[in-house]
């Protein structure tokens, strides 16, 4: 089982070297341990996000495709969808069967034709509109919804943050 | 500013030792019950007693022969101060337990000279006594460490009045032979003054030791300090010295010890007083404590953090340590009887090593020890850190303590000790070689399906294999050919071939993940071979697990009569076994076996993909993008491998890509499109595009107006990519349409123009992807690219299976 996630794994990794999506770069840490992969992933132009470069890690299980990978930032991030901790709260990531919470179908949950550039594409819309009705990050979702410009200052001060500029 | 917290750490541990070596002679002396009915062991425990005593409290024979003298003073002269020195010396009893165990003999052996209701009165005394000085000495041990240094300073100024008194007596004895110093000095008789064997010289340590003893209690008690009693401790101290010079009668001499140290217990008895207020005071905040913590964070988070600030494991391990040193130390003194060699040496510690409950629970911190340095060594070796390592010290500590619970080892006689305790650490063995197990088949799976992993970790890896298997088979030999059939043994057979066949499933596994790396094309068996490979390691298990259950029985039944109390732990050990690894490990594997039935039954539902459509087909399985050889069709027309759509079967009952359900009806749907001419399938193609966009994409799923009632019903919220999906629904599906020849132009002549290598084919699908994204990023607004780019990156692959289909009628 652990050799078809292996080869599923790389196959993605080739293609993501050859053709890889707009804003996005991701690969194994090592060649020795490919279950596990960073990402630096752009923000999305026009939004407060834009011009940040955020570091991401995702570790995958020893049944991928059939179980999702664990996205998790590595910086401080500030979003209604992504825990404190840097853990991802997004359908796409979550394993499949119908939410026992009534939020999403089974159809948006996990599903092993997904793939790692489907992932990555679904945060960075994630990142530009956030959904504020199932907030991982409270704080963040009703600030999003009733404070937005200082939600934006909030998003702006991270991003020089991630750049390595003073605030 | 490390090294005093660790100095002050120690410390630490160290003042928690005397409480829990009071607590084991309690219970040696088994509550007090028993010393009359074995007055040799009685005995025993008293010798044991006297060298085990606190650093900062006195040895046991000082207050035991200070109280001695004190009732024989009593019989003779009935004084207000003596009836205090006598109410104090029990207080002190009750308060240290080193002090209990003399008094408890003295009391033994007066009551050998009454009759035998004396001596029944005197039990009951002594067991009350008993259970009070063990109470006390667990409420010591809970203390905070601020409590417990008040309680060494009281003891510590406690016993230096019992030093004082008795080395006042000492000196007394001295001056009753000799005239009086004062008239040697009258008469200038300075032969007798500078004589090296005379009585000057012989007081003059007595004198000093009074002096430092007087300096000392004023430093350390804890009564009220008056300034002028603060420095005339040291001369109160040694006032009977001083006034033995002088000619005074010897009735009057007899008395100054008593008279001196009149102030010292006024002192500790006033601290004793305000102490018992604020002990009651301190036992009602602990408990108020401890409910709070209860009420807030649990009873585990109460006992877990109780653990951590008494230091449990290191105390225990320092009193076992102590312990075995004093019965080394005895069994030295006592060689000169009889040269004792080193195996019985080794024998008798062990076995006075877990006499007693709290004895069982020193030797198990230490054993949990040695077995958290064993798991470390073996996790350096294989190159590998994990947190698991904490669990192998406190799991193999508590497997020992429940096996020498279940098996009564405090309460066997020596011999039958030794046997049970050296099969309890056989059990023991196996045991952490099941865990060794755990540690090294997570590292073989990860070597095996690492791409280039040093060599150098493969050998490791399996030398500790080897080094499992060979350890027990050889134990297994050892003890067949030396001990004769019982119970205890097929337990540990049981154990040993566990650990054989699971070490052989893990190299099993191995190997075929080795070989599945080496293969170059899909290997449809693997899964196969896996399922056979581990179903036959957990069906042994589950077999010897159903022995073990019928060899517990059997000893309950037939050999634990005789131990009520080892007899229920087995009870409850047999439940938990029998719930957890039994019925649980049942209820599993026919849940696998269940599920691995219906999917294979599904799967071979499925029609089979014929080498035509799979040319024409030309694309990977979308599950592990691989080169597909076989394929299977689903109902909705798409392609995967039957074992990796076997695998997702076992997930969800759905296609992986359109979610449809996958029914038994696919031969009758097969038949109803090829029924139809070629105009009614082209005039039902927009239709059949439509549905399946809608499983895709929710937002136009429910604003299309077939579905409005059941959206009307819907209370859920909409993921944030549908809501920005749904503004560009429409356009999204009308760029689909529009981009639906451009695409199939560009498959075409990608089939045409490019070679059949994998590389190509994901390059092709990724150009596809492309496509779609710039096709459907003019329209929509900017903020919307991304959700855009996600919702046709999620249809495209729809597409091209709709396409292919539609190519293939």
């Amino acid at each position: 089982m652990a050799g078809s996630a292996l080869r599923r794994l790389m196959a993605e990794y080739k293609q993501l070297t050859l053709d890889p999506p707009e804003g996005i770069v991701a690969g194994p840490i090592s060649e020795d341990n490919f279950f596990e992969w960073e990402a630096l992933i752009a923000g999305p132009e026009g939004t407060c996000f834009e011009g940040g470069v955020f570091p991401a890690r995702l570790i995958f299980p020893t049944d991928y495709p059939l179980s999702p990978p664990k996205m998790k930032f590595t910086c401080d991030m500030f979003h209604p969808n992504i825990f404190a901790d840097g853990r991802v709260c997004i359908s796409i990531l979550h394993a499949p069967g119908d939410d026992p919470m009534g939020y999403e179908l089974s159809a948006e949950r996990w599903s092993p034709v997904q793939s790692v550039e489907k992932i990555l594409l679904s945060v960075v819309s994630m990142l530009a509109e956030p959904n504020d009705e199932s907030g991982a990050n409270v704080d963040a979702a009703i600030m999003w919804r009733e404070q937005r410009d200082e939600f934006n200052a909030i998003a702006r001060r991270l991003v020089r943050k991630t750049l390595g500029l003073p605030a | 500013m490390s090294v005093r917290t660790k100095v002050l750490g120690l410390v630490d541990v160290m003042m928690r030792v005397p409480p829990v070596m009071v607590i084991d002679e309690i219970l040696k002396m088994d509550m007090g019950m028993q010393s009359w009915l074995y007055p040799d062991k009685d005995k025993a425990s008293g010798a044991l007693a006297t060298p085990t005593e606190a650093p900062a409290v006195p040895s046991g024979q000082d207050p035991f022969t200070s109280i001695k003298e004190l009732f024989s003073h009593m019989t003779t002269s009935a004084q207000s101060v003596l009836e205090q020195s006598i109410e104090k010396a029990s207080e002190a009893a009750k308060t240290h337990g080193m002090l209990s165990s003399g008094f408890n003999s003295l009391m033994n052996e007066l009551s050998k000279d009454q009759t035998l209701a004396d001596v029944l009165s005197t039990t009951t005394v002594k067991f009350v006594l008993c259970v009070f000085a063990f109470l006390s000495a667990a409420c010591i041990f809970m203390l905070w460490t601020r409590h417990l240094v008040m309680v060494y300073m009281f003891l510590t100024s406690l016993g230096l009045t019992f030093l004082s008194y008795w080395s006042n007596v000492s000196a007394l004895a001295l001056t009753e032979r000799s005239p009086s110093m004062v008239e040697d000095l009258m008469s200038l008789n300075t032969t007798r003054l500078l004589d090296s064997g005379g009585v000057v010289m012989s007081l003059a340590p007595h004198l000093m030791a009074q002096w430092f003893m007087g300096m000392l209690f004023a430093y350390i008690h804890l009564g009220p300090r008056f300034e002028h009693v603060q420095r005339s401790m040291p001369i109160i101290f040694a006032s009977p010295i001083l006034l033995a010079m002088l000619p005074l009668p010897a009735k009057v001499v007899q008395h100054l010890p008593v008279v001196a140290v009149f102030t010292p217990i006024i002192l500790t008895k006033i601290t004793l007083m305000q102490s018992a207020m604020e002990a009651s005071r301190t036992v009602y905040n602990g408990y108020q404590y401890a409910m709070n913590f209860v009420s807030n964070f649990g009873l585990s988070a109460l006992i877990e953090n109780e653990w951590q600030r008494l230091n449990v494991p290191n105390v225990l391990r320092v009193f076992w340590t102590i312990r075995l040193i004093q019965g080394g130390y005895a069994l030295a003194t006592t060689e000169s009887d009889e040269p004792l060699d080193l195996m019985t040496a080794t024998q008798k510690l062990l076995v006075d090593g877990c006499e007693t409950m709290t004895a069982v629970l020193g030797m198990t911190g230490v054993i949990s020890m040695f077995c958290h340095y064993i798991g470390r060594g073996f996790q350096w070796y294989l190159l590998t850190y994990d947190d698991e390592e904490k669990s192998l010290g406190t799991v193999s500590a508590v497997l020992f303590y429940i096996l020498a619970l279940q098996t009564g080892l405090t309460s066997l006689s020596p011999d039958k000790r030794f046997i049970r305790l050296c099969r309890n650490l056989c059990l023991l063995m196996t045991a952490l070689l099941h865990f060794l197990h755990n540690i090294v088949s997570p590292i073989l799976m990860s070597l095996s399906a690492a791409r280039n992993p040093s060599r150098k970790r493969h050998v490791r890896a399996l030398s500790v294999c080897a080094f499992l298997v060979v350890l027990s088979v050889s134990l297994l030999y050892h003890l067949w050919s030396q001990q004769s059939i019982s119970t205890w043994l097929l337990a540990v057979t049981a154990f040993s071939v566990e650990v054989v066949v699971k070490v052989l499933v893990s190299l099993a596994t191995y190997t075929l993940f080795l070989l599945d790396a080496r293969r170059q094309f899909f290997w449809e068996k693997l899964d196969d071979y896996l399922y056979y490979v581990r179903a036959f390691g957990n069906s042994v298990e589950f077999c010897f697990g159903i022995l073990l259950f019928i060899n517990g029985a059997w000893i309950l039944i037939f050999e634990s009569a005789q131990n009520a109390t080892g007899g229920g732990i087995r009870a409850i050990m047999m439940c938990i076994h029998a719930y957890f690894n039994i019925w649980c490990e049942a209820r599993a594997g026919w849940s696998v076996f269940m599920k691995r039935r219906s999917a294979v039954h599904k799967i071979s539902a499925l029609p089979e993909a014929t080498p035509a459509q799979l040319q024409a087909f030309d694309d990977v399985c979308a599950i592990c993008y691989q080169e597909m050889y076989s394929a299977k069709i689903t109902r909705c027309r798409h392609f995967f491998h039957g074992v990796c759509l076997r695998k997702w079967l076992y997930v969800q009952d759905r296609c992986p890509l359109c979610h449809e359900i996958m029914m038994y009806t696919d031969k009758a749907d097969e038949n109803a499109p090829e029924a139809e001419p070629a105009p009614a399938a082209q005039a039902e193609q927009p239709m059949r595009i439509y549905p399946r966009d809608d499983a895709n994409n929710a937002a136009a799923q429910r604003r299309s107006p077939e579905r409005a009632p059941v959206e009307a019903s819907e209370q859920a919220p909409a993921t944030s990519s549908s809501s920005a999906a749904a503004t560009i629904g429409a356009e999204a599906v009308s760029a689909i349409v529009e981009s639906a020849a451009a695409v199939g132009e560009a498959r075409s002549l990608v089939s045409v123009a490019s070679s059949s290598s994998a590389t190509h084919r994901i390059s092709a699908s990724g150009s596809s992807d492309s496509s779609y994204m710039t096709a459907s990023a003019q329209s929509p607004p900017p903020t919307a690219t991304s959700a855009a780019a996600v919702a046709t990156a999620a249809a495209s692959n729809t597409t091209h299976m709709f396409r292919m289909s539609q190519d293939q009628q």
